[in-house]
């Protein structure tokens, strides 16, 4: 476990020396604070749902920016072999990556605390639907991470990593969301449309966790930290 | 070289076929057991709802309703982020255009609890404006779904042109014949006028015709189709026609025996009305053939396209329409409670959506029949704000809202009587027929002595019709009155074989409560009187169980009373508090003109234990006493929560006045699934007004500051790192 804990550190702490880990918390926080601003008017209703909203698709585009290097970075460089033949093992390695990426997605979220405690200052809060929306956000940021190390560790190249990991979580989160919106969807399909993250996460972003919700991100993640894992086994007998 | 390659590439080829499969297989796996655990998570899982006022939990009443749901339904919101409603349907300006969304949201957000709690029901939240392709699927859909009816429409706006061309040919032909005709001679004011009236008739109508068919290619036009509107033009056009023929019709048969009448014109008059009467024909043909057309439930669609911002409910077989009014319902006139604050609409959805889905899978149409001694009637919802509804309108509705027909009775007969001597529209009574299998709502008012004159007997005592009613299997809620003002119905011969006693000569008082502070309001002080109570218990049963705690203000109350009988399952309900010392007060008259009252054990009734009472035969009939005759009247549920108020959302504050009324109509009627607290109002927080130097500073913070200070610290590592 303290091996995984120092690979998670490293990571966190490369986040920090990294222009652009900045760069990303700068654009993701000026966007949320838009979102947020919009809303934060006299006599609006006091919530943060639309904010929790946009931050979804936020993450959809920066956590694959922020995922990219975390391993194909090793691969290109070649400081892989490094790793590999140091003592540790490749669930050590995935995991600790893993909650390094975590740690930054939770700094980078860290900052948007401040809107609650300007809704306190102005209004009354309802800090119900508060908390189960970040619980949703940390939720999302976790398979979205999960999505991201993977497509990291399929290929030595952070833009491909970067570009496909985006596609995929467009592809499972923006699609869906817009075919509900334009198409009237036979049953099953808008049932299977609806197996999908937004309509998932649209119940924590209101105030409700649904256990249901909340077993298919942790499976989905830990899913796909096991895939992200034999992917680099494989290189192994590759 | 070669010879050391080849058994390298062989062994990796195997590597990777050893390797890869186990990898594929132990993936596939992994997968597999990913999606049975989400499977069964979302099978079995929980709902939390962290809200404080639990505003995406749909209330008991829905959830057994969705419990019992067999049939799919599917429920469709046409609600649009860009059509809030204008200052016309909204004067007072409660819907703010920046808060619009939240309101389209909020009924998006029920809607999904309901496809969340029951797999039958499917929500489409469609945005007419945004999205007009998909309004044409549902429209579509509508059609195909109830197009027995479009096609009956279909059908005659295809094939009424035809007819309406005939009426044109012999119209056509009439106004030739006419114009043939001299009227100089002709003294006769009246032959001129009726002549006149034929001449236009036949002559005026052909273009009129003419022009409506093009009005309705127009209104064929439209998206859905307005057939309805169509149908209407010609339905106008016909009755109009219909009506002036017979006019001319019955003016020929009075003039064309007149001899001043110059012979000619007689001669055309007796010659021409077979032929007036066959256009008149032909035009009565269309109008049955229109009415024999029936509803049309794309009509409802169209509509509610038009309305815009409406909740469609599609059954198996039909569709209910939940207009924008119905779910965001004004505030109830609070003037008093707070007259500075622009009230918000109370959010009335779920129970609204509830009651379309009760009314669309409820096999039968129950009937409830409000039976009144005397007087105008009770229930009637009137035309407001012209014309105020009756006292008890509110609970009228909420039964009508639930599937209910709500008819009246009033047994003197006077009312009807009296309102067709002043020429005033009066709602037909329920007849006996109807009044068979429905259930009566008694309201056992003293009676004035008021009588039709044209009733030839008296009618039958209360106690007897419902005695006869009770013994025939019916069901009944009597609401007892004390014999204020007048002698109370005494319906002991109804009440006693079923176990229940209720004591008329009585009012339970409590002691007066003594506070020099009068502090509260007018309601806080009005409850310190004997005879108001303010009642939170309800007692332990089916009925009264999912009311517990909630508060209701009865006045006057009377005494009621339980005991065994053969046959029946007697529970008193409505338990009279005892924090305080209550007795049955005997001299109802002094306590009425708010002389004080003492307990006397010669005639006053010691420590009344219930106000209430519910009998069950064994044979199936239900019986709910209620000792209270007014605590469903308009005046005691529209008392808003006043603190809630005061923050400009209506919420009431005596809920469970309406609830233990509802409760007791659908306990008494067999309809126990739906024993439940109905859907409430809710209530959100707002933020507080802030001077604009003071928002700009926020703003600044919030997209500038915060992204600057992580550009800073971005800027200051950068540097640390160079040096």
């Amino acid at each position: 476990m303290s091996v995984t804990t120092t690979i998670a550190k490293r990571e966190l702490s490369s986040y920090f020396f990294s222009p652009i880990a900045y760069v990303a918390m700068i654009l993701f926080l000026a966007a949320c604070g838009v979102a947020f601003i919009d809303d934060f008017r006299p006599g609006q209703v006091v919530a943060m749902r639309s904010i929790f909203d946009w931050m979804v698709w936020l993450l959809v585009f920066i956590v694959p920016v922020l995922c990219m290097g975390l391993l194909a970075q090793e691969f290109s460089s070649g400081t892989v072999e490094t790793l590999m033949t140091a003592p540790v093992t490749d669930q050590q390695v995935v995991l600790g990556k893993f909650l390094g990426a975590m740690g930054f997605l939770l700094a980078l979220v860290l900052p948007t605390l401040l809107y609650v405690v300007l809704l306190a200052i102005y209004g009354r809060p309802d800090y119900g639907p508060i908390l189960s929306g970040y619980l949703g956000i940390v939720l999302v940021g976790a398979l979205f991470t999960a999505v991201g190390l993977f497509c990291s560790a399929l290929t030595r190249s952070q833009v491909v990593a970067a570009v496909s990991a985006a596609a995929f979580l467009f592809a499972v989160t923006v699609i869906p969301w817009w075919v509900r919106g334009k198409v009237i969807l036979d049953q099953w399909i808008s049932k299977a449309v609806d197996q999908f993250v937004q309509t998932r996460y649209a119940d924590f972003s209101k105030g409700v966790i649904d256990t249901g919700n909340v077993v298919f991100f942790i499976a989905c993640t830990v899913l796909l930290l096991f895939l992200t894992i034999k992917v680099v086994e494989s290189r192994r007998w590759r | 070289m070669s010879q050391t390659k080849q058994p390298h590439a062989d062994s990796q080829k195997k590597r990777w076929l050893k390797y890869g499969t186990n990898v594929a297989i132990v993936s596939l796996v992994a997968i597999a057991i990913c999606a049975l655990v989400v499977a069964i998570s979302q099978m079995t899982g929980r709902r939390l709802d962290t809200t404080s006022q639990r505003i995406y939990s749909l209330k008991p009443q829905t959830q057994n309703v969705l419990r019992d749901l067999k049939g799919k339904l599917r429920i469709v919101s046409l609600y649009s982020t860009q059509t809030k409603p204008d200052s016309r349907s909204d004067p007072e300006g409660r819907f703010a255009a920046d808060d619009w969304p939240s309101y389209v949201q909020t009924v998006s957000d029920l809607l999904q609890e309901y496809k969340r709690t029951n797999a039958n029901i499917d929500v489409e939240l469609i945005d007419p404006v945004n999205s007009p392709a998909k309004v044409d699927g549902l429209i579509a859909e509508v059609t195909s779904r109830y197009g027995g009816e479009v096609k009956k429409y279909q059908g005659f706006i295809d094939q009424y042109p035809k007819q309406l061309e005939q009426i044109k040919k012999m119209a056509n032909e009439e106004a030739t014949a006419i114009g043939k005709l001299s009227t100089q001679e002709i003294a006769n004011q009246d032959v001129l006028e009726t002549l006149q009236l034929s001449a236009d008739t036949v002559a005026g109508f052909p273009p009129l015709l003419d022009r409506n068919q093009e009005a309705i290619q127009k209104i064929l036009k439209q998206k859905p189709p307005d057939y309805k509107g169509a149908v209407d033009v010609t339905q106008q056009a016909m009755d109009t026609l219909s009506a002036m023929l017979s006019q001319i019709i019955d003016g020929f048969e009075k003039l064309k025996a007149d001899v001043s009448v110059p012979p000619t014109i007689r001669q055309y008059m007796v010659d021409s009305t077979p032929r007036y009467a066959a256009i008149k024909k032909s035009a009565d043909d269309l109008l049955k053939q229109i009415k024999d057309l029936g509803e049309l439930k794309l009509d409802d669609l169209r509509q509610s396209l038009r309305q815009q911002n409406t909740i469609l409910v599609l059954g198996q077989s039909d569709l209910k329409v939940i207009p924008f009014n119905k779910v965001w319902q004004e505030p109830a006139d609070m003037r008093g409670y707070a007259s500075d604050v622009t009230l918000k609409p109370r959010f009335a959805g779920e129970q609204q959506v509830t009651s379309a889905i009760v009314s669309l899978t409820r096999e039968k149409k129950q009937r409830v029949v409000i039976v009144r001694p005397d007087g105008a009637p009770l229930a009637s919802p009137g035309f407001p704000p012209f014309v105020p509804g009756g006292p008890m309108s509110q609970a009228g509705a909420r039964l009508t809202d639930l599937n209910y027909e709500v008819l009246e009775k009033d047994l003197s007969g006077t009312y009807a009587m009296q309102a067709q001597m002043q020429q005033m529209p009066s709602a037909p009574d329920a007849t006996d027929e109807q009044m068979k299998d429905a259930l009566w709502v008694v309201m056992a008012f003293p009676a004035s002595q008021q009588r039709n004159p044209m009733m030839q007997q008296p009618p039958a005592p209360l106690a007897q019709k419902l005695q006869e009613h009770l013994d025939a299997g019916g069901s009944a809620v009597v609401l007892i009155s004390p014999g204020l003002g007048g002698e109370a119905p005494d319906l002991s011969a109804a009440l006693k074989p079923r176990g229940i006693v209720a004591s008329t000569n009585a009012v339970i008082v409590h002691e007066a409560m003594q506070d020099d502070q009068q502090t509260g309001d007018q309601l806080d002080q009005a409850r310190r009187l004997p005879f108001i109570f303010d009642i939170n218990q309800y007692g332990d049963t089916l009925m009264t169980r999912p009311l517990r705690s909630l508060a209701s203000l009865m006045v006057p109350l009377v005494p009621v009373s339980t005991e065994p009988a053969k046959g029946y399952t007697v529970t008193p309900i409505i338990p009279i508090p005892q924090n305080v010392k209550t007795w049955g007060e005997t001299d109802i008259d002094a306590l009425s003109k708010g002389q004080p009252s003492k307990f006397d054990p010669a005639v006053d009734q010691a420590s009344p234990g219930f106000a209430g009472a519910i009998s069950q035969a064994e044979k199936g009939g239900r019986l709910v006493v209620i000792g209270s005759p007014t605590f469903m009247f308009n005046r005691y549920l529209e008392i808003p929560e006043p603190t809630l108020a005061r923050r400009g959302t209506y919420v009431s504050r005596f809920p469970g006045n309406a609830e233990l009324f509802v409760n007791s109509v659908l306990w008494a009627s067999g309809q126990d699934a739906l024993l439940a607290i109905s859907p409430a109002a809710m209530e959100v927080s707002r933020l507080r007004d802030m001077g604009n130097g003071e928002l700009a500073m926020v703003r600044v913070l919030i997209v500038g500051g915060i992204p600057a200070i992580v550009l800073l610290a971005g800027v200051m590592v950068y540097l640390k790192r160079r040096d």
